[in-house]
């Protein structure tokens, strides 16, 4: 502190010096503000950085179930359906390294042979449910009035129901086929997009800027589709991600339940179902190998989807 | 623009008779920093100091983001984590306030010093009707029981000039208007009967006419009680009307701190004058604004008869880290200045 | 008043609701593509006994025709007959409720009572290594597959360590079930004195409940942590620390009712896990309520039994709705004075 400031802070009834109080901070030394800024990426990179870590385990998570998906046929180390009547119930080992199932049948083969499935079904259920959701929600929350009134009753009807049941109810009527369990969960998640779409259109359409178009003679279906639905989109494809999640653990709780697809066909729901049954008596891979499969895929789908909500999100 | 006399020669006057009375409040060297983005500490509030006598109105203004409101949380030990105070030194009625025990701060805040908020709707609690609040305050500080914490509440509603009190007692926040809000709290900080009130832009979102009314009630509170203010604002007019003193701000430091009159009259600090210079008067023309050359920033220099430059912000940045220091200019006028001239100067 | 017509709206809102899930149950039932009839009369009918099956349900007669005598039905609580049990769906829905009800209260006082205080907890030391455990066994927990996880408690905890009883049913083959009073096994053993059925029904619940609850505490903990972090950086929150009450007393009086507030308004997200959820875990531990009465219907193609079941969970499911926003326009004054 030099001469002229002493005089000025004691002209002023200062207290005659400063009182450190964080021991780690010296007063002497200046802030670091003029030192290099970090450039514009790194800055990006270190602000998500709490989030950064789960988005490169939830992209690994993805990637793997999707390696299995693309390259499965040529990663299995045997046929996923055919039995073995030397290796039945076999635990996990060096031939086998997730054991067998009751007619022996290589589980980490049926495994990687129910990616392709299962990803299929949970990607085509959640296309569905996003572009009938959003369409539904955009026009609804656009027109507003008595067509979003008419709207809104029928999504409360449909969210009246736990999407699961609603799937479940639906899918056993349809009877179990791979398609109607798309359709079905597809079904229990459109609203959920609709009821979001629609809530971000009911905001938009009062902005400034889609006021700002009308007046510079757009026409509303170009305002609609240009202007408000991009901005409406951000938060419905990271909603879509978590859809994809979702569908998964939807999918193969209702084959568990024997709804939908049914064995043999290798599915994730399908392989801890068939399982079950000798977790009792102790051939605990046969199940929990496949749930493990369906718990890295939905891990992986909820992450990002985590992280694309926190960062696309009206940010 | 280029290049600023002082109208008055510079006098560093260290035999001015200090403050009579004891200052009510001091603030000393103070320095709030808050974690940048890359997790580093970032000063928003850099070596600020000044005292308060009791009775007296200070006003701090400056742009967002000077570092006012930080000031006056600091004040209060409300720094809010991951900010920290880094060092300064702050007293209230002769009490140390930072590094003080949570205790210690409780034992100021509300009793010594209070403080109302910006957006007075939001800082009452939704959940709680006012008499809740009031009575609760009464409760805490007073030691009341119940039905006379209310009785109290009732007459408290009615020294703020709540039309009518009886009702206003049951209501909820979202039922009150915003300059109702703001009465109420006025009424709690009253409740608590400190000797410092900090009011922090109350009446950003008021209606002008509301505005006036609650300044009215707070000038009315300071002669009936000898309450001292600090008042923070980015408008000069309210300053005007209600302040002793002006302490100006900008990017977390304080540049310059006058008597109003003083500074009305005989601002130094650029940016001050360019702060003087928005104010709209409608007895003059709006002066025109120069959107051709870009914006810079003047800094005082202490030597070479105390030049302003116009330089850069890079450069400012350079110049800040030469730690400038209040220089006072005229008895009581106080103007930061660097001591040493700037590294690169720019037109 | 206000509140009044909000109630009101509330309760005619719910009626339209109600309405509409019949409806909805109906088309799921009569107008999808699917073919109830032959559904009903299983992969190996002949063409004779699916016509058959499909004169006796109605589905001959005109579509407004099946429509009314279904709403007439419904509204006399007719939901149809099982073909497994060969007793009405009601009563055979209405005799397995408490089990499911018992299951799920436990399971719901799990999730929140642990949930909740994690979420809390997490809230008030954002940042810190709790914050940061809490919130990885948060998104953990939300990719559980419910019914992998249970079969794993099961392989642990009776398999390997045998310390829980078989997981089949809700008491033990020996012991008699206590006098039916709530239906729930262990208020009615509590009620009757009867430790052993007590004692014995609880060592039944705790891995179902483990498991569902398990599954119900992620939206408890996110919603608790992200509201109580809005309400703790709020301005009252910040005022009232200005007037120098002190933290312990500002988390209790001012933060946490309202960061309760919030998580009121996703009570009906858990509620709807735990009811789609009961399905999944009735199912592996063979216990009697409504979710493994429709499992077995799903497997025995009891087309009645079915229907009763969505149309029941969803009628809960409304009313339970109705009950949330109904607390929640009591407690929050901006909803009781709008």
């Amino acid at each position: 502190m030099s001469a002229t400031t002493r005089a000025a802070t004691a002209a002023l009834g200062y207290p005659p010096a400063a009182m450190p109080v964080d021991p780690a901070w010296d007063p002497e030394e200046d802030l670091p503000t003029a030192e290099t800024e970090p450039t514009r990426w790194q800055r990006a990179w270190r602000f998500t950085r709490p989030s950064r870590a789960s988005l490169a385990v939830g992209l690994a998570a993805i990637g793997l179930i999707a390696v299995f998906a693309i390259f499965g046929p040529w990663l299995t180390p045997y046929d996923p359906n055919t039995p073995d009547p030397s290796a039945i119930t076999a635990p996990p080992s060096s031939q086998h390294w997730l054991g067998t199932d009751q007619y022996g049948r290589d589980v980490l083969s049926r495994i990687i042979a129910a990616a392709r499935l299962d990803l299929t079904v949970a990607v085509s259920i959640t296309a569905l449910a996003l572009l009938a959701g959003s369409l539904i929600g955009a026009v609804s929350g656009f027109l507003g009035g008595r067509v979003d009134d008419v709207v809104m009753r029928f999504i409360d009807v449909l969210l009246a129901f736990p999407a699961f049941i609603l799937a479940l109810g639906i899918t056993a009527m349809l009877g179990n086929e791979t398609r109607f369990v798309v359709v079905a969960v597809a079904i229990a998640y459109t609203p959920y997009f609709t009821r979001l779409v629609r809530g971000e259109m009911l905001t938009l359409r009062e902005s400034e800027f889609a006021q700002a178009a009308l007046c510079a003679g757009n026409r509303r279906p170009r305002i609609l589709l240009y202007h408000l639905l991009p901005n409406a989109l951000p938060p419905a494809l990271a909603q879509a991600t978590l859809t994809l999640g979702w569908g998964i653990l939807d999918v193969a709780g209702l084959s568990f339940l024997g709804v939908g697809i049914t064995p043999p066909t290798p599915e994730w729901g399908v392989l801890v179902a068939d399982g079950a049954q000798y977790v009792n008596s102790g051939q605990w891979w046969i199940s929990v190998f496949p749930g493990i499969a369906i718990l890295i895929a939905v891990l992986g789908f909820n992450l990002v989807g985590d992280w694309l909500r926190d960062n696309l999100w009206r940010r | 623009m280029a290049v600023f006399t002082p109208a008055a020669p510079v006098v560093a006057s260290p035999g001015l008779a200090p403050e009579k009375a004891p200052p009510l409040a001091e603030v000393a060297n103070l320095t709030v920093a808050f974690p940048s983005p890359d997790s580093r500490m970032s000063a928003v509030v850099r070596e600020v100091g000044f005292s308060l006598a009791p009775h007296e109105s200070l006003a701090l203004v400056g742009e967002s983001g000077s570092g006012k409101t930080q000031t006056a949380l600091a004040m209060l030990g409300l720094t809010r984590p991951p900010g920290r105070v880094m060092a300064g030194s702050v007293r209230i009625g002769g009490q140390e306030i930072v590094g003080a025990s949570e205790s210690t701060l409780r034992r100021i805040r509300g009793s010594q010093a209070a403080m109302i908020f910006q957006s007075p709707r939001t800082a009452l609690n939704p959940l709680k009707t006012v008499g809740d609040h009031l009575s609760r305050v009464y409760r805490r500080h007073s030691g009341l029981d119940k039905r006379r914490a209310q009785e109290q509440a009732l007459a408290m509603l009615e020294r703020v000039g709540m039309t009518a009190p009886e009702r206003v007692l049951r209501a909820y926040p979202h039922q009150l208007s915003g300059g109702m809000a703001q009465r109420v709290m006025i009424g709690m900080m009253l409740a608590c009967n400190p000797c410092l009130l900090i009011a922090d832009e109350p009446t950003t979102g008021l209606d002008v006419t509301i505005q006036s009314q609650i300044f009215a009630l707070i000038r009315d509170i300071q002669a009936e009680t000898g309450l001292a203010l600090i008042l923070i604002t980015h408008d000069l007019g309210v300053v005007a009307e209600n302040c002793d003193r002006i302490a100006v701000m900008q990017r977390g430091r304080l540049v310059e701190l006058a008597p109003t009159a003083a500074l009305f009259a005989q601002a130094r600090h650029p940016y001050t004058l360019r702060l003087l210079a928005s104010i709209l008067r409608p007895d003059q023309p709006p002066q025109p604004i120069d959107l051709d050359t870009p914006v810079v920033d003047e800094v005082p220099i202490e030597n070479a008869g105390h030049a302003w430059r116009a330089i850069s912000v890079d450069a400012w940045k350079a110049l800040d880290a030469t730690r400038p220091e209040m220089i006072e200019v005229a008895p009581g006028h106080f103007v930061l200045c660097h001591p040493e001239p700037p590294v690169e100067a720019q037109p | 008043m206000t509140l009044r017509w909000y109630l009101l709206r509330r309760l005619g809102l719910a009626a339209v609701t109600l309405v509409g899930v019949i409806f909805a149950v109906f088309f799921m039932t009569r107008v999808l593509p699917g073919d109830p009839a032959s559904v009903k009369a299983g992969a190996y009918a002949t063409e004779e006994a699916r016509a058959a099956i499909a004169r006796e349900m109605g589905l001959d007669k005109p579509v407004p025709v099946q429509l009314t005598t279904y709403l007439g039905n419904i509204l006399q609580g007719d939901f149809g007959t099982s073909t497994r049990s060969g007793q009405p769906v009601r009563q055979d829905l209405l005799s397995r409720l408490p089990a499911t009800v018992e299951l799920a209260l436990f399971s719901l006082m799990l999730a929140a009572l642990v949930g909740i205080p994690l979420g809390v907890w997490a809230a008030v030391r954002q940042g810190s290594r709790v914050d940061a455990l809490v919130q990885q066994w948060t998104i953990l927990a939300a990719a559980l597959p419910l019914f992998w996880f249970g079969l794993v408690l099961i392989y642990l905890f009776y398999h390997v360590w045998g310390i829980a009883p078989p997981p089949v049913g809700r008491l033990d083959l020996g012991i008699p079930p206590p006098p039916a009073i709530t239906g729930l096994y262990t208020v009615d053993a509590l009620l009757s004195g009867n430790w052993a059925a007590f004692r014995n029904a609880l060592a039944h619940l705790a891995l179902p409940v483990l498991a569902l609850g398990v599954a119900t505490m992620s939206p408890f903990i996110k919603v608790a942590r992200s509201a109580m972090l809005d309400v703790m950086a709020s301005d009252y929150v910040l005022a009232a620390r200005s007037l120098g009450f002190s933290e312990r007393e500002v988390i209790w009086h001012d933060a946490l009712k309202n960061a309760l507030i919030g998580l009121l308004t996703v009570a009906g997200i858990v509620l709807g896990y735990l009811l789609a959820g009961n399905v999944l875990v009735e199912t592996i531990f063979a216990w009697p309520g409504i979710g493994f009465y429709a499992w077995n219907a799903l497997t025995g193609s009891d087309y009645d039994a079915i229907q009763g079941f969505v149309l029941t969970i969803a009628i809960i499911y409304v009313f339970l709705n109705l009950a949330i926003d109904v607390a929640y326009s009591l407690i929050d004054p901006r909803i009781r004075l709008r």
